[in-house]
Order: structure tokens, then C-alpha cells, then sequence
């Protein structure tokens, strides 16, 4: 889990950081794009989670999750104002699908590490039954194909 | 043994997730702030998407600007007025005369000693049904009237409640929760700041069973009364157009007018078509 510190540890700082410039700035964004914002940052939590589950996966893609970030937060944010011009609350359309996708991407990374782990455990029980120590813990990764039942 | 080991050897992800969830920190934090400043403000994010009572807000601020406007606007109006009217004897008589005026209407600001009553609500839990039912514990518009009143009794030359001056068209009204001033909202404590002879005035204040006597029967603590050396009222900012009140012309001013136009032949006119209607009214009848 040490890799999960650098990214919790600058979203700290970005809060830090942001509060601190709002404060000491005195800056006032409109109460008209408070919506808009919200929704930004929801699709940019979606994208972290996103990008947390490829890494899982092994599949992380720079270029997609960057374009990913920029692309499903200006989307969001241009969705609620696109609905409040004619009415309807298109904002609580990329609440729940973001909110969804967040839910989901969770979901994913908690099954896939508590199966690596239940392996990892089985496969030293399975080796100290044979009676051969010390036996060498196996690699996860090598593994990992066919844990990848979701 | 990490759980990321089993994608890539290396951490290829860790950069960038690091660096977007920094920039996701700066928007998170934008988003917070702004709803945290919407529900302090009272402007009313219900949910996303919904933004109530903004045009509200855009009109209180324009109000509160245009009456510093005024304010300048008067003080630059007095100036030149000073300015014009040093030139004769009678410009300059008309002119005192006009500040003058103005000075008593409450259209400037003014110093002097006086008193200053604060009423505030009282912090008292232990209400008895009556007591609730008349609300004995709060301060009402009558009771910042009556205050005016007796101040005014009293001699008072110039009063203001929470900031806003008190000139011979104002009201002290109650409106909900709040007491309106000059139809604008003041919220306890009311500030009454008097200028006149203080002894007097803080003599007729404390008049055993007097209106203050009559707060502090239910709480000391709601009325308070200081005598001060020196006070500074706002002037009034608003409306002094009249738009029934006409002043009653003189006799000279009526002859001058008789003179010059042709009065008797109008009315002379009206008397003729009254009379006719009448006596169609009559033909009617019958």
C-alpha cells in the first residue's frame, strides 16, 4: 500500500494549497458555477478511481488517463450547463453515472486485491503441506491471469 | 510485495495519478470553498444545478452602493451650493437658510452630545405561557417607537436607529422577525443614538414607569442607557420627492396668479356644465 501515499498525500496538498490561495486571495467564485465545479470535480474522482483500477490491471495508460481527466470533467461541467439552459437537471445525469462508475471501480480493486491476497495465502499453505521448506513465496503477478475473475 | 506489482514492473501510473490528483485537490478544494461561502451567505444552493434569491443579492449590493453615491453626491451638491452662493448678501442668506433646512430635515450628517439606548432581546428561558404568547421577551417595533417618542419628548434634535435616521416621514415597523427602519430590515440590538441635551433625555428615558422601566420589569438587561459627549447620525439617504403634499399658496402668491390669468371665466365655464348635467340627471328622473 505504499504506493497509495504520493497520490493521497498531493491530493492533500492540492486541498491545502487551494484553501490557502482562496483564503489569503479572497477570491470569489460565482455561486452560478458552484454546480458546475462540483460536477468537475466528481468526473476528476471518477478519473483517479479509473486510473487506480487500470494500474490494478496492469493496463495504465498515460495518454487515456490524462485526455480522461480533462475530457470527463469538461464534459460533466458543459452537461449541467447544457441542461440548466433548457431546463432539465443534466447535472444529476453525470452525478449518478460518475457516482456509479466510482462505485463500481471500488468494487473492482477491492475483489482484485483481496483475491491476490486469499492466493498468496493459499498457495504457502499448499507449500508448506508438501513438506518441501522453505519454500520460496510465489510471485502474485504471475498469478494474476487467473485471479482475474470479476 | 506490492498489489500494483502484479501490472507493470514499474510504477509508470504513480506520476500521473500523483499529479492529477494534486490538480483535483485544487478543484476540490475551489468547489468546497464556494459551497461553504453559498450556505454562510445564505444564497441558497439547495443541489446541484438549482441557485435561488442571486437577483436578490445582485439588488441589495446595488442598493448599499447607490446610497454611497448619494452620500458623495450630497456632500459635492452642499459644496457647490456654498461655493455659488458666496457671490451676494441675499444668495448667501438664502443659501444659510436652505442648509439650514436641510440640517433640520435629517438630509445631513450631524455630531453632538446625547444618549445612546441599546434594546436587545432578552436571553431569560424561564417564559411563562402569557409571557410567550405576548412574547414579552423580545424587543418589538412599539417598544423602539416609543423609545423615538419619548426621546423626541425629551428634546431630541436628531435620532437614528441602527444607522438609519429617523426624519418626519419615517417608520418603525415590524415586518416577520425583523423591525424595518425606514423600510430597511434591522436586526437586534437596536442602536437608538439621540443627539440633544443628554440630561434631559436620559431623565425621560429612566421616568419611573417609563418605557425603559417597563423592558426592565421582564429583564434588566434588555434596555441600556449611556449618556455620550459626542455622536456622529448618518444623514438620510432615500426619497424626499413629495408627490401629494403641496405647499398651500399665500394670499400674495393667489392675487398675483388672479391678475395674470383668467381665472373667473373657467370657473364661470364649470358652473354652466354642472348645471347641465344636473338637469339632464333631472330628465332622466323623470
Amino acid at each position: 500500500m505504499k504506493a497509495a501515499i504520493p497520490p493521497v498525500l498531493a491530493l492533500l496538498m492540492g486541498l491545502v494549497l487551494g484553501f490557502g490561495m482562496f483564503y489569503y486571495f479572497d477570491w470569489h467564485i460565482p455561486a452560478v458555477y458552484a454546480p458546475y465545479l462540483s460536477v468537475a470535480a466528481l468526473a476528476g474522482f471518477d478519473t483517479v478511481f479509473g486510473g487506480l483500477r487500470a494500474s490494478f490491471e496492469g493496463r495504465f495508460q498515460t495518454d487515456i488517463f490524462a485526455s480522461g481527466f480533462v475530457l470527463n470533467a469538461l464534459l460533466a461541467a458543459g452537461l449541467a450547463w447544457f441542461g440548466k439552459s433548457f431546463g432539465v437537471d443534466l447535472g444529476l445525469v453525470a452525478v449518478i453515472v460518475l457516482g456509479m462508475r466510482i462505485f463500481n471501480n471500488l468494487s473492482l480493486m477491492r475483489r482484485f486485491y483481496i483475491n491476490n491476497i486469499a492466493q498468496r495465502r493459499r498457495l504457502v499453505q499448499e507449500a508448506a503441506a508438501l513438506n518441501s521448506l522453505p519454500v520460496p513465496v510465489p510471485q502474485i503477478g504471475t498469478q494474476s491471469e487467473t485471479s482475474r475473475s470479476i | 510485495m506490492s498489489i500494483f506489482a502484479s501490472g507493470m514492473g514499474h510504477r509508470s501510473f504513480l506520476g500521473p495519478i500523483t499529479a492529477v490528483c494534486f490538480m483535483l485537490g485544487l478543484i476540490l478544494a475551489a468547489a468546497w470553498h464556494t459551497a461553504t461561502q453559498i450556505s454562510r451567505d445564505g444564497r441558497g444552493v439547495n443541489r446541484a444545478g438549482f441557485v435561488f434569491s442571486e437577483g436578490v443579492q445582485v439588488a441589495v449590493d446595488k442598493a448599499s452602493k447607490d446610497a454611497s453615491e448619494i452620500t458623495t453626491l450630497t456632500a459635492r451638491v452642499r459644496e457647490l451650493e456654498d461655493k455659488r452662493s458666496k457671490g451676494s448678501s441675499a444668495t448667501s442668506i438664502l443659501n444659510s437658510e436652505l442648509q439650514q433646512n436641510r440640517d433640520f430635515a435629517g438630509l445631513t450628517d450631524v455630531t453632538g452630545p446625547g444618549v445612546q439606548v441599546t434594546l436587545i432581546d432578552s436571553k431569560r428561558t424561564d417564559i411563562q405561557p402569557s409571557d410567550s404568547f405576548f412574547q414579552n421577551n423580545l424587543i418589538h417595533d412599539g417598544d423602539v417607537g416609543l423609545v423615538i417618542n419619548e426621546l423626541k419628548a425629551a428634546g431630541a434634535e436628531a435620532i437614528s436607529v441602527n444607522g438609519q435616521r429617523i426624519i418626519a416621514t419615517s417608520s418603525v415597523r415590524c415586518v416577520g422577525p425583523v423591525v424595518l427602519v425606514n423600510n430597511v430590515p434591522a436586526a437586534p440590538p437596536y442602536v437608538i443614538s439621540a443627539i440633544g441635551d443628554p440630561d434631559a433625555m436620559y431623565g425621560g428615558l429612566n421616568t419611573p414607569n417609563g418605557v425603559l422601566d417597563k423592558l426592565r420589569l421582564w429583564d434588566p438587561a434588555m434596555a441600556k442607557c449611556e449618556k455620550s459627549k459626542l455622536l456622529k447620525l448618518p444623514a438620510f439617504v432615500g426619497g424626499t420627492q413629495l408627490r401629494f403634499a403641496r405647499p398651500v399658496k399665500t394670499k400674495s402668491e393667489t392675487k398675483s396668479q388672479n391678475d395674470s390669468g383668467s381665472d373667473k371665466s373657467d370657473s364661470s365655464d364649470k358652473d354652466n356644465s354642472k348645471s347641465k348635467d344636473s338637469s339632464s340627471d333631472k330628465d332622466k328622473n323623470q
